[in-house]
């Protein structure tokens, strides 16, 4: 290039992690100069924070790695060690330490301005700066690292030690009980509660403060550190701005865990624009990772592939991308496997792009990102007439039709959707049951994106949520309501139809408001109560695809009951002149709606004339059960404690119960245990990085063999019901335990010669999907004390006596 | 509207109670109808008949306790299977009954239909118990785990040496002294009985004796005394602070103690029904041995 010696370097790489170091590797093998700059003293910087001994993983298992630094699954230490090898062996031009503030320039001459006053200058730039920002310090007098860390290593590195934990967040609560165990630990909360915890984290560390097993000081801050030899013997002291003056700790080691400075407003001034403001979207990326700024280049987690091993390819691609060099990326043949169903003998990207181009729904994702979405999507190619979900399936995927058409079977009537449009998308949304069954028709292509793509899509992406919703609301109240309303009516009522998303405990609609709109739950669930002798009576629970506030359109009345939403939930509501605009043109939808309203007012009387069934109703919600899909319930007049439901769980899932019987609340001799009540949108699923967790058809929520054993999933479930457990050891045949003593025996699941230290795998009830007659705690309950229901079947209860 | 949960008696809308009125009913006719041409008795060969069924009868009562550890059985459950054993228990009784055609005497015949007449009545009071007990169970517990129970006694505990400390040497070895004394549950017997037997030792006449400690009662009364002398107010009001985590204690223990009562009670009665049973087995089978071997 022309401009090359106005230049320092030729690359310069902004970041030392998977694909930083790939990146400079890769430069390094092709003699190119370069320079890779590292913020922190260490390479890796996210992967150095996992705790000791963590296994990585090599996901995609079937993407091959092309890089030259070396990448396998192992321990966190071999990992870093390997790179660490690889780095040194490969020559590259690493520097430590060098926080990048600010890059100015254009291609050609960028220039890289340095914390402390240095300037680089490189004709392009690689951002690979990953996700987790640099941790946030405390910014006081006397901070330097041998005092002060952002991390804790290892807990059992530290015994008999004053140790000062800053922050209140999940990190700093988990890091302080680790460490109260063998040392005395100061927690410093710059505010008055800990607003940001977890449930569990939030009450643990409150039951240490009680207990004073930690120090807690609120509304308090460090105002300085001050190290070196003093008559306490400690290396440092402390002093701290708290609510009664200031005070001084002789100390040994202070962890601050007050977050990170998220990277989002550092790419934004380098020139790069992201498409939305949510918090999780990606920068808008060409297909040779270049962002709208020319000349610089996104990878990695910021460019919205979180994996170390896709990060390390595309540190590989980079470069050769920069060299002029036409790569194909490495999920090339991948791609190529699945669209040889297609038959024809197509460049992959050609098809790629004729996909694009067949949906709508795809057209405003980028090229990037629809190659993300398809690699994990699959194509089918269904013969004309075989079923592409079941009504009543529990799978929550989304379709999108290339060519072909298909049939919508409700009831006896066939609706066919069109090539270029897309299905699925209320068991995605809702998390429940599929509300149709779907024939494929003649020469139909169909791709089937998984739930979790899908979500990261419209979480991510404005306009394809905007097209999912839409076609929600049609579909919904076509289904619902008005199957034979002509589509411009329809399209009329959808235009006056709203989106509304209301927390854990929201009023949707009070008692004795007007009456104006009808909601129809899209996901989550509702709680109908009515002010019955000067208190509130629950009177009747109503899951994702029911609706409320018919009786107020109907009659044009008042509500005549409050409408809070059990979980967090959202609705779509129907206006007046909407609905009356449906009655008009849908022949018996007001008597249907009459009917149905008869009905629901007669219920209403029979819950109210019996309170403790709407108590019981209450109390169940209470416990997060509105968003259940099936939960144990123990009736304790009938539970004689004999905890054969945990025996029977145990030896059915070898050897560890999944459920508590114990532990749990009652109310009214109704025991809600602690057991999976498999969730419409399970907060398990959330963060899994091996996608692990899946919801069978039958409805069931189980964790894969893939499971990695982080133990996010423990962490997220809101209801303890995930457990770490060491993998069973397999057991030899009986009659080898008889004769020769081999172990493990029967009921013995744990080998006596297992790694203590060996990856333990979430588990979690699978409601015995692999047992026939269901789940064994229900069948070996002698007393009919245990059982599982529906929430749906919730308002039986209490109807005993 | 119906209900969601069914106790074993109600399983299936009782159907196994209906199967055992049927067999009952069916006996029973077929005993008064019954014309051998010789008294009732066993040797008849509608004694035979009822014979085989009783004795086919308690071999499937006896593969119950089988049945309720196959964890893997599928077609079945335990409820359905426990409700059958109830239903079809009571029935045997009138078959065997008739069986005997009312001939007992010292053998071992009417041995083991004494033994039988003993296994069913331990297990009618196992249905008392399964009806009965439960409830109970729930009310005594308080919304609380066992493993909670102990943890608040524990901190009580804790907090209550912390504050004995403070005070004088003399009341934390009284307080350290009733913790280690402490009982919730002696042998079987004071366990069902809730029985407290916590000791405490204090100093009588300059050796150390070991005293009921029955509900705190020594360590309150001694505590009680010492506030009542108590001179100055900051010592008063850390020996009412002790005594108030001692009665809180109290509570718990008393409350801990019913619910082992109550779990004895549930459980007592296989004590008596297992062993009966396979007694019941053993002489059956000299029964069935007798009768071949004289025929």
């Amino acid at each position: 290039m022309a401009d090359a010696k106005h230049a320092d370097f030729k690359i310069a790489i902004v970041g030392a992690g998977p694909g930083g170091l790939s990146a400079a590797a890769q430069a390094a093998a092709a003699g190119i100069p370069h320079v890779l700059l590292e913020s922190t003293p260490a390479l890796a910087n996210t992967i150095q924070r996992y705790q000791k001994g963590k296994h990585v993983m090599a996901e995609p298992s079937r993407l091959p790695l092309r890089s030259p630094l070396p990448f396998e699954v192992g321990t966190r230490e071999r990992v870093l060690e390997r790179w660490a090898e690889g780095a040194k062996s490969s020559k590259m031009n690493l520097r430590y330490k060098a926080e990048v503030a600010a890059i100015t320039g254009a291609i050609g001459a960028f220039r890289l301005e340095l914390k402390g006053k240095e300037t680089i200058t490189a004709e392009r730039v690689v951002l690979a700066i990953g996700l987790q920002g640099n941790p946030r310090k405390l910014g006081v007098p006397g901070e330097e690292p041998r005092t002060v860390h952002y991390t804790l290593d290892d807990p059992a590195d530290h015994s008999g030690e004053t140790i000062i934990i800053v922050g209140a967040g999940d990190a700093a609560i988990e890091n302080a009980l680790a460490l109260a165990e063998a040392n005395s630990v100061v927690l410093v909360n710059r505010k008055d509660e800990f607003s940001r915890a977890k449930e569990g984290n939030l009450t643990a560390i409150l039951r240490a403060i009680e207990k004073r097993q930690i120090e807690c000081f609120y509304n308090a801050s460090v105002a300085k550190i001050v190290s070196g030899r003093n008559s306490s013997g400690k290396p440092c002291i402390v002093t701290l701005n708290t609510a009664r003056g200031a005070a001084e700790l002789p100390t040994d080691l202070i962890i601050a865990r007050l977050g990170a400075v998220a990277p989002r407003a550092f790419v934004e001034a380098c020139g790069i624009r992201f498409p939305n403001d949510e918090p999780d979207a990606i920068p808008l990326l060409k297909h040779n990772y270049e962002s709208n700024v020319p000349g610089i280049y996104v990878i990695g987690a910021l460019g919205g592939y979180p994996l170390i091993k896709q990060s390390m390819n595309q540190g590989y691609e980079v470069v050769e991308h920069i060299r002029g060099n036409r790569v194909k990326p490495a999920d090339h043949d991948l791609l190529a496997e699945k669209f040889a169903v297609l038959g024809a003998n197509t460049e992959v990207n050609i098809t790629l792009a004729n996909l694009q181009r067949a949906v709508p729904l795809f057209s405003h994702v980028n090229p990037l990102q629809f190659r993300e979405l398809m690699l994990e999507s699959t194509v089918h190619r269904p013969a004309a007439g075989s079923v592409v979900f079941e009504h009543n399936d529990y799978t929550n995927t989304l379709y999108a039709i290339f060519s072909g058409t298909v049939e919508v079977s409700a009831g006896p009537k066939r609706i066919p959707i069109k090539r270029g449009s897309f299905f699925g998308e209320m068991g995605l949304l809702s998390g429940r049951r599929r509300t149709a069954t779907v024939l494929a028709g003649e020469d139909c292509v169909l791709v089937e994106v998984p739930r979790r793509t899908m979500n990261k899509l419209i979480a991510s992406n404005t306009q394809v949520k905007r097209l999912i919703d839409e076609a929600f609301i049609a579909r919904a109240v076509q289904s619902r309501f008005a199957p034979n309303t002509p589509d411009a009516v329809l399209k009329q009522v959808v235009a006056g139809a709203q989106l509304h998303t209301y927390p854990a405990g929201a009023v949707v609609f009070s008692e004795g408001d007007d009456g104006d709109r009808l909601h129809l739950v899209r996901s989550g669930s509702l709680t109908v109560s009515r002010q019955s002798r000067n208190r509130e009576v629950v009177v009747s629970y109503v899951p994702a695809g029911k609706y409320v506030g018919e009786m107020g359109l109907l009659g044009g009345t008042k509500r005549s009951a409050t409408v809070r939403a059990a979980v967090a939930t959202e609705t779509v509501s129907i206006d007046a002149a909407g609905f009356a605009l449906l009655m008009q043109h849908e022949p018996g939808l007001r008597e249907q709606m009459q009917a149905e309203m008869r009905q629901r007012l007669a219920a209403n009387a029979r819950m109210e004339a019996q309170p403790d069934t709407g108590d019981i109703l209450s109390f169940l919600m209470a416990q997060g059960l509105g968003e259940a899909t099936d939960v144990l319930l123990i009736d304790e007049s009938l539970c004689v404690r004999c905890d054969n439901c945990e025996t029977a769980c145990a030896e059915t899932h070898q050897g560890t119960s999944r459920l508590d019987r114990e532990a749990g609340p009652t109310f009214a001799n109704v025991h809600v245990p602690t057991s999976c009540r498999h969730c419409e949108h399970p907060h398990c699923m959330k963060e899994c990085p091996p996608d692990a967790i899946h919801r069978s058809p039958n409805g069931e929520i189980f964790i894969a063999d893939n499971c990695i054993g982080c133990g996010n999933c423990e962490r997220n479930c809101p209801y303890g019901v995930i457990q770490m457990a060491s993998v069973p050891a397999p057991q030899p045949p009986i009659w080898q335990w008889l004769l020769f003593g081999r172990g493990p025996g029967p009921g013995e699941h744990k080998d006596p010669n297992a790694d203590p230290l060996a990856t333990k795998k979430a588990v979690k009830c699978d409601m015995c999907s692999g047992l026939k007659g269901g789940p064994a705690c229900v069948r070996a309950c002698p007393t009919g004390a245990a059982i599982r229901i529906r929430p749906e079947r919730f308002q039986q209860l209490g109807d005993a006596d | 509207m119906q209900r969601l949960h069914f106790s074993f008696l109600e399983y299936r809308r009782s159907r196994f109670l209906w199967v055992a009125v049927l067999i009952t009913v069916a006996a029973l006719i077929a005993y008064a109808r019954d014309d051998a041409g010789e008294p009732p008795s066993g040797g008849t060969t509608l004694g035979y008949a009822l014979g085989i069924l009783g004795a086919l009868l308690i071999l499937w009562l006896l593969a119950y306790g089988l049945r309720r550890r196959s964890y893997h059985a599928s077609w079945t459950t335990a409820q359905g299977w426990l409700s059958a054993h109830v239903y079809l228990g009571l029935a045997l009784v009138v078959i065997v009954t008739l069986h005997t055609g009312f001939q007992f005497g010292w053998n071992v015949h009417t041995f083991a239909y004494a033994l039988l007449l003993l296994v069913v009545a331990s297990g009618c009071w196992g249905v008392w118990a399964y009806l009965q007990l439960p409830r109970l169970i729930t009310d005594a517990r308080g919304g609380l785990t066992r493993a909670d129970m102990a943890q608040q006694i524990l901190e009580l505990d804790r907090r209550a040496l912390t504050l004995a400390r403070a005070v004088s040497m003399d009341v934390h070895r009284w307080v350290s002294s009733a913790i280690e004394g402490a009982r919730t549950s002696g042998g079987a017997w004071a366990q069902l009985r809730a029985k407290d037997m916590s000791t405490m030792v204090i100093d009588r006449n300059g050796t150390a004796a070991s005293v009921p400690n029955v509900d705190q009662y020594t360590l309150t009364e001694l505590l009680a005394d010492l506030t009542s002398r108590a001179s100055d107010a900051k010592l008063a009001s850390q020996l009412q602070d002790l005594l108030a985590l001692v009665s809180a204690k109290v509570t718990l223990m008393q409350r801990m103690r019913r619910d082992l009562r109550l779990q004895g009670l549930v459980e007592m009665w296989l004590l008596f029904h297992v062993p009966l049973s396979l007694a019941l087995l053993a002489a059956l089978i000299a029964h069935v041995f007798a009768v071949l071997y004289y025929w």
